[in-house]
């Protein structure tokens, strides 16, 4: 703290003056401490807020499959946004309880003094792919895939992020054994910054989901179908490397 | 804390009593309105501003005080036989390596629970149905929903020595989440297990990469 509190000298009278003028000194000085008057290591929870800004889950607890098709769901290209479907309950009907996780307050991470980003991790367990055509082909690993993806939501409006898309093909399957389960866990874990989200006319990050969509071949009749079951996704805002 | 208030003031000719010159220097309230707030709750909020701003970083921070994490891991196969592993869906298996007991100190406003394991079974390969072994998350003994996964049978043959299709192994990298005031873990110890299920006797085998806990206070 600095040395800048004139004490009051021996035999001097103590007035109203000279007690609100040291009093409020004092205080000034503790609301506003300078780096120096902060011994290392001083700092912990109890005096600084959370790392964790703002939260947002959610968990599809299914012990059902939900089915998605390459006819509801095609696959729209790279970074594109249109046609995925979020993962739900209910599948191609889209009404189920979904893997999108809504922030109570949209993160704005224009404001980067405060956020540093959004941590998100998304699992889903990819159970199977198949030809849902009546005279169905078997599935080898070249026929289409299952693609998936994280969207975030500003002002409304879902855009994909387009380094977060993943894709899974068909178990590859043995003559006459017909169209195999696949078993797979999706994982997708990035972290948004402000980056991503500009030009968007605001960088407020109200909701994360995750997508699927499929990527049927064109010399495949189809269409083609997965099927999805459960999964979680967990949206974390964090401070930024300072406070 | 928010900052201290303004702290009583005194009038020239007037009779100053004791009572809130002692308020002054101590008064202990939510509302810090004395110099008591320099015992401890100093805070974010008394950071100065303006000129001499400054921003908090790691030098200040008492270590381990904001988060904390742990990562716990098992070197080569983990094989589950019938005879050492009951096979009754009722029973769950904690796998070696995959398990992860942590204390906190505190309530975490987040805990992360992130998690790496390869599974394979020696079922037969193309049997109709589900898969006989799973996986799942159990944490401080409930079973975690959202958190199954199938590992795929794999078993090329009945024969003696067939071999498995490697590319059915299965990996799971999974995650699970616990907010404070959703779902949030207490102060105090847990543990974290990735458990088996299997619900006819066969032989698994998992490669156990890593199991992490993340707290963020």
């Amino acid at each position: 703290m600095p040395q800048d509190w004139n004490r009051i000298n021996e035999g001097a009278a103590l007035t109203a003056a000279s007690l609100n003028t040291r009093f409020s000194a004092t205080v000034g000085e503790l609301n506003a401490l300078e780096e120096l008057t902060v011994a290392p290591y001083a700092l912990h929870r109890e005096h600084l807020p959370s790392t964790a800004l703002a939260t947002a889950t959610a968990t599809i607890g299914s012990a059902t499959n939900h089915t998605y098709d390459s006819t509801s769901e095609p696959y729209p290209g790279y970074g594109l946004a249109a046609s995925w479907k979020v993962i739900n309950t209910n599948g191609s009907l889209g009404t189920g309880t979904a893997l999108l996780a809504t922030f109570s307050t949209a993160v704005d991470l224009a404001d980067t003094a405060r956020f540093g980003g959004i941590l998100v991790l998304a699992n889903v367990h990819f159970i199977l792919m198949e030809d849902a055509n009546a005279a169905p082909t078997i599935l080898g690993v070249y026929n289409g895939s299952c693609m998936f993806a994280l969207q975030y939501q500003i002002s409304g409006t879902w855009y994909t992020l387009a380094r977060t898309e993943r894709y899974a093909s068909a178990a590859s399957t043995l003559a006459g054994t017909g169209q195999l389960a696949v078993f797979k866990d999706i994982p997708i874990r990035t972290y948004l910054v402000y980056a991503d989200v500009q030009g968007k006319g605001n960088e407020q990050v109200q909701a994360i989901r995750m997508v699927v969509s499929l990527n049927k071949p064109a010399a495949l009749a189809g269409p083609i179908r997965a099927r999805l079951r459960q999964g979680n996704l967990t949206a974390i805002a964090l401070r930024a490397g300072t406070l | 804390m928010p900052q201290i208030n303004p702290l009583n003031t005194f009038i020239d000719g007037t009779t100053t009593a004791a009572a809130p010159v002692m308020e002054n220097f101590y008064a202990p309230s939510l509302a810090p309105d004395s110099l008591e707030g320099m015992n401890g709750w100093l805070d974010e909020q008394n950071v100065a501003t303006g000129g001499t701003a400054w921003l908090v970083d790691r030098p200040q921070i008492r270590p381990q005080s904001m988060s904390r994490a742990r990562m716990v891991g098992l070197t080569g196969h983990c094989d589950l036989l019938d005879d050492v592993y009951a096979t009754s869906a009722a029973i769950y298996s904690a796998i070696p390596g995959a398990s992860i007991s942590f204390y906190l100190p505190r309530a975490p406003a987040v805990t992360l629970l992130t998690w790496q394991i390869v599974g394979a079974s020696d079922e037969l390969y193309g049997a109709p149905g589900d898969p006989d072994v799973s996986l799942k998350l159990l944490v401080d003994g409930t079973l975690a929903t959202s958190q199954f996964r199938f590992v795929a049978a794999a078993l090329t043959g009945l024969a003696a020595n067939d071999p498995r299709y490697a590319q059915r192994d299965r990996i799971w990298s999974g995650h699970a989440s616990y907010i404070q005031g959703v779902n949030g873990l207490a102060a105090g110890w847990h543990v974290a297990s990735i458990v088996q299920v299997r619900e006819s006797p066969v032989f698994s085998r998992f490669r156990i990469r890593n199991m992490k806990y993340i707290a963020l206070f």
